[in-house]
């Protein structure tokens, strides 16, 4: 098991408020701030309301602000969130405590606080080193701001940090992309994800797109702009340690995101905050206004919820397990199904390693580079009839 | 009752030009049925016959009417398939009347499928009721319609009758010229025992059910019969006579419609076209026009997953007890797997039999490219029939192929004239002759291949002619042609179920059309798929679709774990549903590219 992989479970908490919506973001995030003094209230009433068995049984070791822009939290917010969670539930000593931030939303006495309240990861969302980038993705932030928030994170104590990056953006050239791996190298931060723009339906990136007012990188730069990824930052001695994932080292993979990888559970607070038990999977509604007159009213948060039965269970574990490095455990998969993953995906196994897609090493069954180009295209091949 | 009062006629009329409408309103004015019955047109009961408002099987319904004279009379109206596919069943349905109302559609004019009925109808010695139906729309032209039909017919134009029925108009004046111009049956009562069955269905509670027309003598409840085609005897379980619904009787005598029931347990046992007669005391002979149906078209159809083949074989085993023309056996694809080869009377035989099979039986089925029967002369002097192209033996012992051609109407303004004469070439036809109907119609004849027809005939025929044109068929004869198989490969493997026997001189035009259509259809994977075309070991055409060298996005963040799993899961669906040929998955689509090659010209 890699040094930050633990097992046990993590905290979420989705923080909607943004100054402005990016046209590419399609997780729940809202810019009218009216909703947002009934919101913290609200969130820790739903903290409190999970104080009970068998949540509490479990010491927990991540929590993670996600948004939308939690940044944007003041310090008091802040800190009274991370103490109704302290409240509630069992935390490590040595819990990761990841919150996202936009650069140019954060002051350094701020960032000085948050570090004080026991925030020990950066996760920034930089997304781009080119202005010209940046504007198309309707980030606010400049190229320059994005290297003095980063620097002023440093100064203020944060020695794990991790840069979001997006590549394929319209537009954009491998040249340019390639300016940005190396301004991020000259960063060095402990961690990078960079991700592989999605139209997503619902964003207007998806919907300019649909109108031709914007034309989506071809194909064959995607695949160029992928593997420059891999190759520079590998070279430069990150790990991938998921299809969009790299860090300098183990102990730097994100704790909290590997849960989500490996069904160790988690709970998620908020509005569309995801939550998984074993095996159950749910998650909030999509409205603060919603949320907040729920949680008030002591109702349940939760719009969408599933219970996961084997077969579905064992998809997930091929899915996500197939986008990580490590792939599939194939100890905890035969103990977990009462079944050997090679007997019951034999054909599909062997023809993978076959055609050198896949190898199986150390009792796992992981892609290789070339697979991992074309996990999408794998995966929904696991099904056994 | 007196065979004087008797009239059995039937309705030739066009798709859509309101035959059922016009039976429907015959019903009512005879007090049939009281008043419109929930279900819109009484004589089409199957729903799939509905939806495509045509009539797929046959028919017949019997009616009291008290005509102007006083006297009472039985009607049997005897329902008409109205498809191409289904001409032999029209013919005897027509041998079954004394006479037919032909009715044209007053806006449409008169359509090549009405032609050949009424053809058959004079051939078969009917008398003819012209009526133009539909004379109330604003768009009718009765005096242009009138003269069309007095062409056709030689009739005078105060004998055709103006109707509506819709409205209602003139379906008395209908009514009265059948009693008038419809000669009552001649035929003896007292001679030996002739009933002709003009259709069959299969019911589940009793079985086969022959309708039937009785030429001579009398049939009686319990008489041991014979069905002189297969020499089988049967005890007449039941007979009856058709209202709207089946109403047992002691006797049918000459003259009279009726259903028979015997112990049969299939329609292949009272074939359409055969004779009943009595075992014990038998006509001399048997009624003329009896004929063995033959499919003209085959496909295989194969189950998608293939733990469905059994249930595959029930549901064509239900299907073809009531539908004699319906054939299959079980055949092997090496890319399909298990499956049966069908034969059917014509495309849209093919079409109803696979969508029964989807809709009713719930199956999810592949059916390759339709053929047809190729007569292969070999250089031992042998003939072999193909209906299936993977079948034809190598071109090195075959000394000529025949394949069938079919003499075709096509009735069409003139101004498309020039557009036939091009899909004619395209589709290598005869050119056989031309005439007007009048200054509008131009009726024009030709030869087509069959093989030619069943691929997109009747779209381009539709697109040539905006519509306007109408088409009937008819089997002609076996003709040589210059024919050569062409198959695809895909990575170097021969996909039998994509194997087709075209003309020599389209086949680098074909193979080239095909590999290029189906890169299209094929979607990028693991692998580089090389498509061929081949003409025996020669590479005509090839195609590439390249190896998938990324499909990763990332989203598996803020814990939405289920969503993307969906979408995966999906994902997976479609796979299921690929057949693997080799290493390579392939969508059903890709089993029907030929058929949605056509106007593929980039």
């Amino acid at each position: 098991m890699a040094k930050n992989i633990t097992g046990r479970p993590g905290l979420y908490v989705h923080i909607p408020y943004c100054d402005t919506k990016c046209a590419y973001c399609d997780f729940y995030s809202i810019t009218r701030q009216d909703s947002r003094a009934a919101f913290i209230p609200a969130l820790i009433r739903e903290i409190h309301s999970y104080g009970r068995e068998p949540y509490t049984r479990n010491t927990f070791d991540t929590i993670y602000f996600g948004g939308g822009t939690p940044s944007l939290l003041s310090v008091e917010e802040l800190s009274r969130i991370l103490e109704a969670l302290r409240q509630t539930f069992p935390l490590a000593e040595d819990s990761e405590i990841t919150l996202e931030a936009n650069p140019g939303t954060i002051r350094p006495e701020k960032l000085k606080a948050f570090k004080e309240l026991g925030v020990n990861r950066l996760s920034m969302g930089i997304q781009s080193f080119d202005d010209a980038d940046l504007k198309a993705l309707g980030r606010l932030h400049t190229a320059r701001q994005a290297l003095q928030s980063f620097a002023e994170a440093r100064r203020a104590g944060f020695d794990n940090i991790s840069l979001d990056l997006i590549f394929a953006l319209p537009g954009q050239t491998l040249k340019r992309w390639r300016d940005n791996l190396k301004t991020l190298l000259e960063l060095a931060p402990e961690h990078v994800s960079a991700y592989n723009l999605i139209y997503e339906p619902g964003t207007l990136f998806h919907r300019w797109r649909e109108e031709g007012k914007l034309k989506a990188a071809p194909g064959t730069l995607e695949e160029k702009l992928y593997v420059t990824t891999m190759e520079t930052l590998e070279n430069a001695g990150y790990i991938m340690y998921e299809v969009s994932n790299y860090a300098r080292g183990e102990r730097y993979y994100s704790r909290h995101n590997s849960k989500y990888w490996d069904h160790t559970p988690y709970l998620g607070f908020g509005p569309s905050a995801h939550s998984y038990w074993p095996e159950e999977r749910w998650s909030n509604i999509r409205s603060a206004r919603g949320y907040n007159q729920k949680a008030h009213a002591g109702e349940p948060t939760v719009s969408f919820q599933e219970q996961l039965g084997t077969e579905t269970r064992m998809f997930e574990t091929v899915m996500l397990g197939l986008r990580t490095r490590r792939g599939v455990d194939l100890k905890r998969f035969a103990k977990h199904f009462k079944n050997d993953f090679g007997a019951i995906f034999r054909p599909q196994t062997e023809k993978l390693i076959r055609e050198g897609f896949a190898r199986i090493e150390d009792n796992h069954f992981r892609l290789t580079a070339k697979g991992l180009m074309i996990c999408d295209e794998i995966i929904p091949h696991f099904h056994h009839d | 009752m007196n065979q004087e009062n008797i009239r059995n006629f039937c309705i030739i009329a066009h798709i859509d030009h309101g035959k059922s409408t016009l039976a429907d309103r015959l019903l009512e004015e005879t007090h049939t049925i009281a008043q419109r019955d929930l279900k819109e047109q009484i004589l089409d009961s199957m729903d799939l016959e509905r939806e495509r408002g045509i009539t797929i099987k046959s028919h017949a319904i019997r009616m009291t009417y008290e005509a102007d004279d006083k006297k009472k009379y039985i009607f049997n109206l005897i329902d008409t398939p109205g498809h191409v596919d289904f001409s032999y069943e029209v013919s005897r349905s027509l041998a079954a009347c004394e006479g037919a109302l032909l009715v044209v559609d007053a806006a449409q004019g008169i359509e090549a499928q009405t032609i050949s009925n009424l053809f058959l109808a004079i051939e078969n010695d009917l008398a003819i009721i012209p009526v133009i139906n539909k004379v109330d729309l604003p768009s009718a032209e009765v005096d242009n319609v009138k003269r069309q039909i007095v062409e056709l017919i030689g009739c005078d134009e105060s004998e055709i009758l103006p109707a509506s029925a819709k409205t209602g108009l003139g379906i008395h004046d209908i009514l009265e010229r059948i009693t008038t111009e419809i000669p009552p049956p001649r035929g003896d009562r007292n001679g030996k025992l002739q009933a002709l069955i003009f259709d069959s269905i299969f019911d589940s509670y009793r079985g086969a059910i022959a309708f039937v027309r009785i030429f001579n003598g009398v049939l009686r409840k319990g008489d041991l019969i014979k069905f002189m085609s297969t020499l089988q005897e049967y005890s007449a379980d039941e007979i009856g006579i058709l209202r709207l619904s089946r109403e047992p009787v002691k006797e049918l005598q000459a003259g009279e419609v009726g259903y028979l029931i015997t112990g049969a347990k299939n329609v292949r046992d009272t074939k359409v076209g055969d004779t009943v007669t009595l075992a014990r005391d038998p006509a001399p002979e048997a009624l003329a026009g009896y004929k063995e149906v033959k499919p003209m078209v085959f496909s295989g159809i194969y189950p998608i997953v293939s733990e469905d083949f059994e249930n595959l074989r029930d549901a064509l085993e239900k299907l073809s007890l009531n539908d004699s023309a319906l054939v299959y056996v079980p055949e092997t694809s090496k890319a399909l797997g298990f499956g049966f080869r069908c034969g059917f009377l014509g495309l849209l035989h093919m079409e109803i039999v696979q969508e029964r099979l989807e809709r009713e039986y719930n199956l999810s089925i592949i059916n390759t490219v339709p053929n047809v029967v190729y007569r292969v002369h070999l250089t031992n002097g042998k003939v072999m029939e193909i209906d299936n192209p993977a079948d034809l033996p190598n071109a090195g012992v075959i000394s000529k192929i025949e394949e069938p051609y079919i003499r075709a109407q096509i009735i069409t303004p003139p101004e498309y004239i020039g557009n036939i004469m091009r899909l004619s070439t395209e589709k290598r036809a005869i050119y056989v002759n031309q005439a007007y109907l009048d200054t509008n119609r131009a009726d024009m004849t030709f030869l087509f291949p069959l093989a030619e027809v069943i691929f997109d005939f009747y779209d381009k025929l539709k697109s040539y002619t905006r519509g306007y044109a109408s088409l009937d068929y008819d089997f002609d004869e076996y003709r040589e042609s210059k024919l050569v198989k062409l198959d695809i490969l895909i990575n170097g493997e021969p996909l039998d179920a994509l194997s087709t026997i075209v003309h020599n001189d389209k086949s680098y035009e074909w193979g080239r059309k095909l590999t290029r259509h189906l890169k299209k259809l094929i979607p990028q994977q693991m692998f580089e798929v090389a498509i061929q075309a081949a003409i025996g070991s020669k590479i005509i055409a090839r195609q590439t679709v390249k190896a998938l060298r990324k499909n990763v996005l990332a989203k598996c963040y803020g814990g939405d774990i289920s969503r993307k799993r969906k979408l995966l899961e999906k994902q997976k669906e479609g796979k299921k549903r690929m057949k693997q040929i080799g290493r390579v998955e392939i969508p059903q689509e890709a089993f029907l590219a030929v058929l949605s090659m056509d106007g593929d010209n980039d």
